[in-house]
Protein backbone atom coordinates (compact mmCIF):
# COMPACT_ATOMS: atom_id res chain seq x y z
CA UNK A 1 0.00 0.00 0.00
CA UNK A 2 2.86 2.33 0.98
CA UNK A 3 4.66 1.42 -2.25
CA UNK A 4 1.54 2.33 -4.22
CA UNK A 5 1.22 5.77 -2.65
CA UNK A 6 4.94 6.40 -3.19
CA UNK A 7 4.56 5.49 -6.83
CA UNK A 8 1.49 7.72 -7.10
CA UNK A 9 3.33 10.66 -5.53
CA UNK A 10 6.34 10.16 -7.80
CA UNK A 11 4.10 10.11 -10.88
CA UNK A 12 2.31 13.22 -9.65
CA UNK A 13 5.58 15.11 -9.16
CA UNK A 14 6.86 14.06 -12.62
CA UNK A 15 3.60 15.23 -14.21
CA UNK A 16 3.64 18.56 -12.40
CA UNK A 17 7.23 19.18 -13.57
CA UNK A 18 6.28 18.19 -17.14
CA UNK A 19 3.31 20.55 -17.20
CA UNK A 20 5.28 23.42 -15.70
CA UNK A 21 7.86 22.97 -18.49
CA UNK A 22 5.10 22.69 -21.13
CA UNK A 23 3.40 25.76 -19.73
CA UNK A 24 6.61 27.77 -19.82
CA UNK A 25 7.27 26.67 -23.40
CA UNK A 26 3.76 27.72 -24.45
CA UNK A 27 4.33 31.04 -22.67
CA UNK A 28 7.58 31.66 -24.49
CA UNK A 29 5.90 30.94 -27.81
CA UNK A 30 2.92 33.17 -27.09
CA UNK A 31 4.71 36.05 -25.42
CA UNK A 32 7.38 36.32 -28.08
CA UNK A 33 4.38 37.47 -30.12
CA UNK A 34 4.50 40.97 -28.67
CA UNK A 35 2.13 43.87 -29.07
CA UNK A 36 2.13 45.97 -32.22
CA UNK A 37 0.46 49.12 -33.57
CA UNK A 38 -2.76 49.08 -35.58
CA UNK A 39 -2.27 48.88 -39.35
CA UNK A 40 -2.91 51.56 -41.96
CA UNK A 41 -6.37 50.22 -42.88
CA UNK A 42 -7.72 51.51 -39.56
CA UNK A 43 -6.90 55.14 -40.30
CA UNK A 44 -7.10 55.42 -44.10
CA UNK A 45 -9.85 55.74 -46.68
CA UNK A 46 -9.89 54.07 -50.06
CA UNK A 47 -9.89 56.93 -52.58
CA UNK A 48 -9.61 57.56 -56.32
CA UNK A 49 -6.64 59.20 -58.00
CA UNK A 50 -8.68 62.39 -58.33
CA UNK A 51 -9.55 62.46 -54.61
CA UNK A 52 -5.89 62.01 -53.69
CA UNK A 53 -4.89 64.81 -56.09
CA UNK A 54 -7.50 67.11 -54.51
CA UNK A 55 -6.17 66.47 -50.99
CA UNK A 56 -2.59 66.99 -52.19
CA UNK A 57 -3.62 70.30 -53.83
CA UNK A 58 -5.34 71.39 -50.62
CA UNK A 59 -2.08 70.97 -48.69
CA UNK A 60 0.04 72.25 -51.59
CA UNK A 61 1.85 68.93 -52.01
CA UNK A 62 3.33 67.74 -55.31
CA UNK A 63 2.70 64.06 -55.99
CA UNK A 64 4.67 62.07 -58.55
CA UNK A 65 3.53 58.67 -59.85
CA UNK A 66 4.96 56.29 -62.48
CA UNK A 67 3.78 57.13 -65.98
CA UNK A 68 4.66 53.65 -67.28
CA UNK A 69 4.16 50.38 -65.42
CA UNK A 70 5.99 47.07 -65.93
CA UNK A 71 4.62 43.50 -65.93
CA UNK A 72 1.00 44.45 -66.75
CA UNK A 73 0.61 46.17 -63.39
CA UNK A 74 -2.43 48.39 -63.00
CA UNK A 75 -3.43 50.85 -60.33
CA UNK A 76 -5.85 48.90 -58.13
CA UNK A 77 -6.51 51.37 -55.32
CA UNK A 78 -5.18 54.15 -53.09
CA UNK A 79 -5.37 54.27 -49.28
CA UNK A 80 -5.18 57.82 -47.98
CA UNK A 81 -4.95 59.56 -44.63
CA UNK A 82 -5.19 63.30 -45.14
CA UNK A 83 -3.50 64.52 -41.96
CA UNK A 84 -0.70 63.76 -41.46
CA UNK A 85 -0.67 63.06 -45.22
CA UNK A 86 0.07 59.37 -45.90
CA UNK A 87 -0.89 57.67 -49.16
CA UNK A 88 -0.26 54.07 -50.15
CA UNK A 89 -0.80 53.59 -53.88
CA UNK A 90 -1.35 49.94 -54.80
CA UNK A 91 -0.52 48.33 -58.18
CA UNK A 92 -1.12 44.74 -59.18
CA UNK A 93 -1.45 42.49 -62.20
CA UNK A 94 -3.75 40.22 -60.18
CA UNK A 95 -6.29 42.87 -59.21
CA UNK A 96 -4.96 42.71 -55.64
CA UNK A 97 -6.03 45.70 -53.53
CA UNK A 98 -4.28 44.61 -50.33
CA UNK A 99 -1.29 46.90 -49.80
CA UNK A 100 0.36 44.24 -47.65
CA UNK A 101 0.52 41.66 -50.42
CA UNK A 102 0.23 43.47 -53.79
CA UNK A 103 3.15 43.17 -56.22
CA UNK A 104 3.91 46.89 -56.17
CA UNK A 105 3.14 49.63 -53.69
CA UNK A 106 4.21 53.23 -53.16
CA UNK A 107 3.96 54.97 -49.80
CA UNK A 108 4.03 58.77 -50.09
CA UNK A 109 4.59 61.01 -47.07
CA UNK A 110 5.86 64.56 -46.51
CA UNK A 111 9.53 64.90 -45.67
CA UNK A 112 11.04 67.85 -43.80
CA UNK A 113 14.67 67.25 -44.67
CA UNK A 114 15.54 64.97 -47.58
CA UNK A 115 19.01 63.41 -47.37
CA UNK A 116 21.72 64.45 -49.79
CA UNK A 117 23.10 62.03 -52.34
CA UNK A 118 26.36 61.83 -50.36
CA UNK A 119 24.47 60.85 -47.20
CA UNK A 120 22.77 58.05 -49.15
CA UNK A 121 26.15 56.90 -50.48
CA UNK A 122 27.43 56.46 -46.92
CA UNK A 123 24.27 54.47 -46.02
CA UNK A 124 24.68 52.35 -49.16
CA UNK A 125 28.27 51.56 -48.23
CA UNK A 126 27.01 49.69 -45.14
CA UNK A 127 25.63 46.81 -47.21
CA UNK A 128 26.40 45.02 -50.44
CA UNK A 129 22.69 45.00 -51.26
CA UNK A 130 22.27 48.78 -50.98
CA UNK A 131 22.96 51.32 -53.71
CA UNK A 132 22.70 55.12 -53.91
CA UNK A 133 21.74 56.85 -57.14
CA UNK A 134 20.60 60.16 -58.48
CA UNK A 135 17.73 59.89 -60.92
CA UNK A 136 16.42 63.14 -62.46
CA UNK A 137 18.34 64.94 -59.65
CA UNK A 138 16.35 63.01 -57.04
CA UNK A 139 18.35 61.18 -54.34
CA UNK A 140 17.49 57.47 -54.52
CA UNK A 141 18.39 54.63 -52.15
CA UNK A 142 17.87 51.07 -53.36
CA UNK A 143 17.85 48.10 -51.00
CA UNK A 144 17.79 44.94 -53.06
CA UNK A 145 17.20 42.70 -50.04
CA UNK A 146 15.16 44.61 -47.50
CA UNK A 147 14.25 42.25 -44.66
CA UNK A 148 10.54 42.32 -43.79
CA UNK A 149 10.12 42.18 -40.01
CA UNK A 150 6.40 42.34 -39.32
CA UNK A 151 4.26 41.95 -42.45
CA UNK A 152 3.37 38.25 -42.08
CA UNK A 153 1.00 38.18 -45.08
CA UNK A 154 3.80 39.50 -47.28
CA UNK A 155 6.25 36.93 -45.94
CA UNK A 156 3.83 34.08 -46.70
CA UNK A 157 3.54 35.22 -50.33
CA UNK A 158 7.04 36.43 -51.20
CA UNK A 159 9.40 35.31 -48.44
CA UNK A 160 11.41 37.44 -46.05
CA UNK A 161 12.81 40.04 -48.45
CA UNK A 162 11.65 42.71 -50.85
CA UNK A 163 13.20 45.21 -53.20
CA UNK A 164 12.80 48.63 -51.57
CA UNK A 165 13.45 51.99 -53.20
CA UNK A 166 13.38 55.22 -51.24
CA UNK A 167 13.56 58.57 -52.95
CA UNK A 168 12.67 62.19 -52.32
CA UNK A 169 10.96 64.59 -54.72
CA UNK A 170 9.89 68.16 -53.90
CA UNK A 171 9.36 67.74 -50.16
CA UNK A 172 7.81 64.26 -50.38
CA UNK A 173 9.32 60.89 -49.51
CA UNK A 174 8.51 57.81 -51.59
CA UNK A 175 8.89 54.16 -50.52
CA UNK A 176 8.46 51.68 -53.34
CA UNK A 177 8.07 48.04 -52.36
CA UNK A 178 8.47 45.71 -55.33
CA UNK A 179 9.07 42.07 -54.38
CA UNK A 180 8.72 40.80 -57.95
CA UNK A 181 10.81 43.42 -59.80
CA UNK A 182 14.51 43.42 -60.48
CA UNK A 183 16.70 46.48 -59.85
CA UNK A 184 16.85 47.56 -63.51
CA UNK A 185 13.05 47.58 -63.89
CA UNK A 186 12.64 49.38 -60.56
CA UNK A 187 15.10 52.10 -61.66
CA UNK A 188 13.11 52.53 -64.88
CA UNK A 189 9.97 52.93 -62.78
CA UNK A 190 11.55 55.83 -60.89
CA UNK A 191 12.88 57.38 -64.10
CA UNK A 192 9.29 57.45 -65.36
CA UNK A 193 7.84 59.22 -62.32
CA UNK A 194 5.87 62.28 -63.41
CA UNK A 195 3.90 64.97 -61.63
CA UNK A 196 0.27 64.05 -61.02
CA UNK A 197 -1.94 66.62 -62.74
CA UNK A 198 -5.68 66.03 -63.02
CA UNK B 1 2.29 3.16 -15.04
CA UNK B 2 -1.47 2.91 -14.46
CA UNK B 3 -1.36 6.16 -12.44
CA UNK B 4 0.73 7.88 -15.07
CA UNK B 5 -1.75 7.09 -17.85
CA UNK B 6 -4.70 8.17 -15.70
CA UNK B 7 -3.11 11.43 -14.55
CA UNK B 8 -1.77 12.22 -18.02
CA UNK B 9 -5.24 11.79 -19.57
CA UNK B 10 -6.83 14.06 -16.95
CA UNK B 11 -4.10 16.69 -17.35
CA UNK B 12 -4.21 16.58 -21.15
CA UNK B 13 -7.94 17.29 -21.12
CA UNK B 14 -7.33 20.23 -18.79
CA UNK B 15 -4.67 21.61 -21.12
CA UNK B 16 -6.56 21.32 -24.44
CA UNK B 17 -8.86 24.34 -23.85
CA UNK B 18 -5.78 26.44 -22.99
CA UNK B 19 -4.07 25.52 -26.26
CA UNK B 20 -7.28 26.29 -28.18
CA UNK B 21 -7.43 29.83 -26.78
CA UNK B 22 -3.97 30.37 -28.23
CA UNK B 23 -4.85 28.98 -31.64
CA UNK B 24 -7.77 31.39 -32.04
CA UNK B 25 -5.85 34.46 -30.89
CA UNK B 26 -5.83 37.58 -33.08
CA UNK B 27 -5.40 41.34 -32.68
CA UNK B 28 -8.02 43.91 -31.67
CA UNK B 29 -7.14 47.59 -31.30
CA UNK B 30 -9.34 50.16 -29.59
CA UNK B 31 -8.26 53.76 -29.33
CA UNK B 32 -7.02 56.75 -31.28
CA UNK B 33 -4.84 57.38 -34.28
CA UNK B 34 -3.37 60.89 -34.46
CA UNK B 35 -5.19 63.11 -36.94
CA UNK B 36 -5.26 66.38 -38.80
CA UNK B 37 -1.70 67.54 -38.78
CA UNK B 38 -0.12 69.13 -41.82
CA UNK B 39 3.44 68.31 -42.74
CA UNK B 40 5.36 65.28 -41.53
CA UNK B 41 4.12 63.68 -38.31
CA UNK B 42 5.46 64.92 -34.92
CA UNK B 43 8.40 63.07 -33.42
CA UNK B 44 6.91 62.05 -30.09
CA UNK B 45 3.80 60.98 -28.22
CA UNK B 46 2.70 60.72 -24.59
CA UNK B 47 -0.40 59.80 -22.63
CA UNK B 48 -1.64 59.09 -19.13
CA UNK B 49 -2.92 55.52 -18.98
CA UNK B 50 -4.93 54.08 -16.11
CA UNK B 51 -3.73 50.62 -15.06
CA UNK B 52 -6.66 48.27 -15.18
CA UNK B 53 -7.26 44.70 -13.96
CA UNK B 54 -8.70 43.42 -17.23
CA UNK B 55 -10.81 40.27 -17.25
CA UNK B 56 -9.41 37.88 -19.83
CA UNK B 57 -9.29 34.17 -20.63
CA UNK B 58 -6.45 32.03 -19.36
CA UNK B 59 -3.22 32.21 -21.37
CA UNK B 60 -3.78 35.59 -22.92
CA UNK B 61 -2.56 39.14 -22.58
CA UNK B 62 -3.61 42.70 -23.25
CA UNK B 63 -1.60 45.89 -23.61
CA UNK B 64 -2.27 49.61 -23.31
CA UNK B 65 0.32 51.77 -25.03
CA UNK B 66 1.40 54.78 -27.08
CA UNK B 67 3.31 54.35 -30.35
CA UNK B 68 5.35 56.38 -32.77
CA UNK B 69 4.83 54.74 -36.17
CA UNK B 70 8.03 55.07 -38.20
CA UNK B 71 6.64 53.43 -41.33
CA UNK B 72 3.45 51.71 -42.55
CA UNK B 73 4.81 50.34 -45.81
CA UNK B 74 6.34 48.03 -46.99
CA UNK B 75 6.91 46.92 -43.39
CA UNK B 76 5.34 48.44 -40.30
CA UNK B 77 8.04 49.87 -38.01
CA UNK B 78 7.51 51.56 -34.65
CA UNK B 79 8.59 52.56 -31.14
CA UNK B 80 6.14 51.75 -28.36
CA UNK B 81 5.82 52.00 -24.58
CA UNK B 82 3.05 51.05 -22.18
CA UNK B 83 2.05 48.21 -19.93
CA UNK B 84 0.95 44.63 -20.54
CA UNK B 85 -1.21 42.40 -18.38
CA UNK B 86 -0.72 38.65 -18.57
CA UNK B 87 -2.99 35.90 -17.31
CA UNK B 88 -1.13 32.63 -17.37
CA UNK B 89 -0.86 29.28 -15.72
CA UNK B 90 2.19 27.93 -13.96
CA UNK B 91 0.89 25.19 -11.62
CA UNK B 92 -1.82 27.67 -10.60
CA UNK B 93 -3.26 30.70 -12.42
CA UNK B 94 -1.38 33.98 -12.06
CA UNK B 95 -2.06 37.51 -13.25
CA UNK B 96 0.78 39.97 -13.57
CA UNK B 97 1.57 43.39 -15.10
CA UNK B 98 4.73 44.73 -16.68
CA UNK B 99 6.00 48.04 -18.03
CA UNK B 100 7.76 47.69 -21.38
CA UNK B 101 9.13 49.45 -24.40
CA UNK B 102 9.69 48.07 -27.86
CA UNK B 103 11.65 49.16 -30.93
CA UNK B 104 10.94 47.70 -34.35
CA UNK B 105 13.12 49.68 -36.75
CA UNK B 106 14.05 47.05 -39.32
CA UNK B 107 16.84 45.62 -37.19
CA UNK B 108 16.20 42.68 -34.82
CA UNK B 109 13.16 43.49 -32.69
CA UNK B 110 14.03 44.96 -29.28
CA UNK B 111 11.39 44.17 -26.65
CA UNK B 112 12.22 45.14 -23.08
CA UNK B 113 9.95 44.21 -20.24
CA UNK B 114 10.83 45.52 -16.77
CA UNK B 115 10.76 43.19 -13.79
CA UNK B 116 10.84 46.22 -11.54
CA UNK B 117 9.02 48.45 -10.85
CA UNK B 118 5.70 46.85 -11.75
CA UNK B 119 2.57 48.78 -12.72
CA UNK B 120 0.09 48.94 -9.86
CA UNK B 121 -3.59 48.43 -10.55
CA UNK B 122 -5.75 51.59 -10.20
CA UNK B 123 -2.70 53.82 -10.70
CA UNK B 124 -2.30 56.20 -13.64
CA UNK B 125 1.12 56.39 -15.26
CA UNK B 126 2.43 58.74 -17.93
CA UNK B 127 4.15 57.03 -20.87
CA UNK B 128 6.21 59.12 -23.28
CA UNK B 129 8.49 58.59 -26.29
CA UNK B 130 10.19 61.52 -28.00
CA UNK B 131 13.07 62.26 -30.29
CA UNK B 132 16.26 63.69 -28.87
CA UNK B 133 18.31 66.27 -30.72
CA UNK B 134 20.77 63.61 -31.89
CA UNK B 135 19.64 61.86 -35.09
CA UNK B 136 19.27 58.24 -33.90
CA UNK B 137 18.59 58.98 -30.25
CA UNK B 138 15.14 58.82 -28.73
CA UNK B 139 14.00 59.00 -25.13
CA UNK B 140 11.30 57.12 -23.31
CA UNK B 141 9.83 57.76 -19.88
CA UNK B 142 7.36 56.12 -17.53
CA UNK B 143 6.31 58.21 -14.55
CA UNK B 144 3.56 58.63 -12.00
CA UNK B 145 2.93 62.25 -11.11
CA UNK B 146 6.42 63.63 -10.48
CA UNK B 147 7.92 60.21 -9.69
CA UNK B 148 10.05 58.88 -12.53
CA UNK B 149 9.87 55.09 -12.76
CA UNK B 150 11.83 54.70 -15.97
CA UNK B 151 13.77 57.16 -18.09
CA UNK B 152 16.07 55.98 -20.81
CA UNK B 153 17.74 56.51 -24.16
CA UNK B 154 16.76 54.48 -27.18
CA UNK B 155 18.84 54.04 -30.31
CA UNK B 156 16.50 53.89 -33.28
CA UNK B 157 18.07 53.41 -36.67
CA UNK B 158 15.33 55.07 -38.60
CA UNK B 159 14.87 58.69 -39.58
CA UNK B 160 11.21 59.17 -40.34
CA UNK B 161 7.90 59.28 -38.49
CA UNK B 162 4.58 58.84 -40.25
CA UNK B 163 1.95 58.60 -37.50
CA UNK B 164 1.15 58.40 -33.78
CA UNK B 165 -1.19 56.01 -31.96
CA UNK B 166 -2.69 55.43 -28.50
CA UNK B 167 -4.44 52.08 -28.14
CA UNK B 168 -5.73 49.23 -26.01
CA UNK B 169 -4.70 45.97 -27.69
CA UNK B 170 -6.12 42.52 -27.02
CA UNK B 171 -5.62 39.12 -28.62
CA UNK B 172 -9.15 37.85 -28.03
CA UNK B 173 -12.57 39.52 -27.88
CA UNK B 174 -13.08 37.58 -24.65
CA UNK B 175 -10.95 40.22 -22.91
CA UNK B 176 -13.11 42.83 -21.19
CA UNK B 177 -11.45 46.23 -21.57
CA UNK B 178 -14.13 48.17 -19.68
CA UNK B 179 -12.56 50.91 -17.55
CA UNK B 180 -9.57 51.51 -19.85
CA UNK B 181 -8.85 55.21 -19.73
CA UNK B 182 -6.33 57.29 -21.71
CA UNK B 183 -5.99 61.01 -20.95
CA UNK B 184 -3.77 64.00 -21.76
CA UNK B 185 -2.74 62.40 -25.06
CA UNK B 186 -0.14 64.76 -26.51
CA UNK B 187 2.35 65.08 -29.34
CA UNK B 188 5.90 66.32 -29.08
CA UNK B 189 6.55 69.85 -30.25
CA UNK B 190 9.83 71.49 -29.40
CA UNK B 191 8.40 74.99 -29.59
CA UNK B 192 5.41 74.28 -27.30
CA UNK B 193 5.45 74.96 -23.53
CA UNK B 194 7.15 71.95 -21.90
CA UNK B 195 7.49 70.57 -25.46
CA UNK B 196 4.09 68.88 -25.55
CA UNK B 197 0.75 69.79 -27.15
CA UNK B 198 -2.54 67.99 -26.54
CA UNK B 199 -4.03 66.28 -29.58
CA UNK B 200 -6.60 68.61 -31.10
CA UNK B 201 -8.18 66.06 -33.42
CA UNK B 202 -8.24 62.29 -33.49
CA UNK B 203 -9.21 59.35 -35.66
CA UNK B 204 -11.09 56.85 -33.46
CA UNK B 205 -10.82 53.12 -34.11
CA UNK B 206 -12.82 50.32 -32.48
CA UNK B 207 -14.18 47.09 -33.90
CA UNK B 208 -17.07 45.11 -32.42
CA UNK B 209 -17.40 44.06 -29.61
CA UNK B 210 -15.22 46.96 -28.52
CA UNK B 211 -16.26 50.60 -28.43
CA UNK B 212 -15.01 54.04 -27.44
CA UNK B 213 -16.44 56.90 -25.47
CA UNK B 214 -14.82 59.74 -27.41
CA UNK B 215 -17.59 62.33 -27.60
CA UNK B 216 -15.97 65.06 -25.58
CA UNK B 217 -12.23 65.33 -26.07
CA UNK B 218 -9.60 64.68 -28.72
CA UNK B 219 -6.99 63.85 -26.10
CA UNK B 220 -8.95 61.48 -23.88
CA UNK B 221 -11.03 58.32 -24.22
CA UNK B 222 -12.58 55.46 -22.30
CA UNK B 223 -12.76 52.03 -23.96
CA UNK B 224 -15.37 49.35 -23.39
CA UNK B 225 -16.48 45.91 -24.53
CA UNK B 226 -15.46 42.28 -24.68
CA UNK B 227 -16.64 39.54 -22.36
CA UNK B 228 -15.52 36.22 -21.04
Amino acid sequence: MQMRSKSFLRTLVVLIVLFVIASLLFDLKEYSNTSEPADFYGTSKEVSLEEMANVANKFNLSIYLPSELPDNFELTTIYLKDGPFIAIVVYSAEGNKDYKTAELGIQITPSDSPPTYNELVSIANESEYKMALEINDWPVLIDERKFITTNEDFKKKYGDYTLLMKFWIEGMRYNIGAPTLNVATAIQLVENMSLLIL
Amino acid sequence: MKYFVLLFTISAFTLIPIVNVRASSNRYWTGYYFYNYTGSAPWGVKANIFTEWLEMPMKSWAAEWVSVVLEYYPDMLWIQTGYRQFYTWIIFPIVYWRFYYEIVDGNPRQYNEFLSPIPLVDHTYTYAIWHDSDQNRWRFAILEGWTWHKLGWLTVEYETVVDLQAFVETITTQTNIGGSHFSQIAYYNESAPLNWRLWNQHDPHALSPYSLDDDELDYEFYAYGGYL
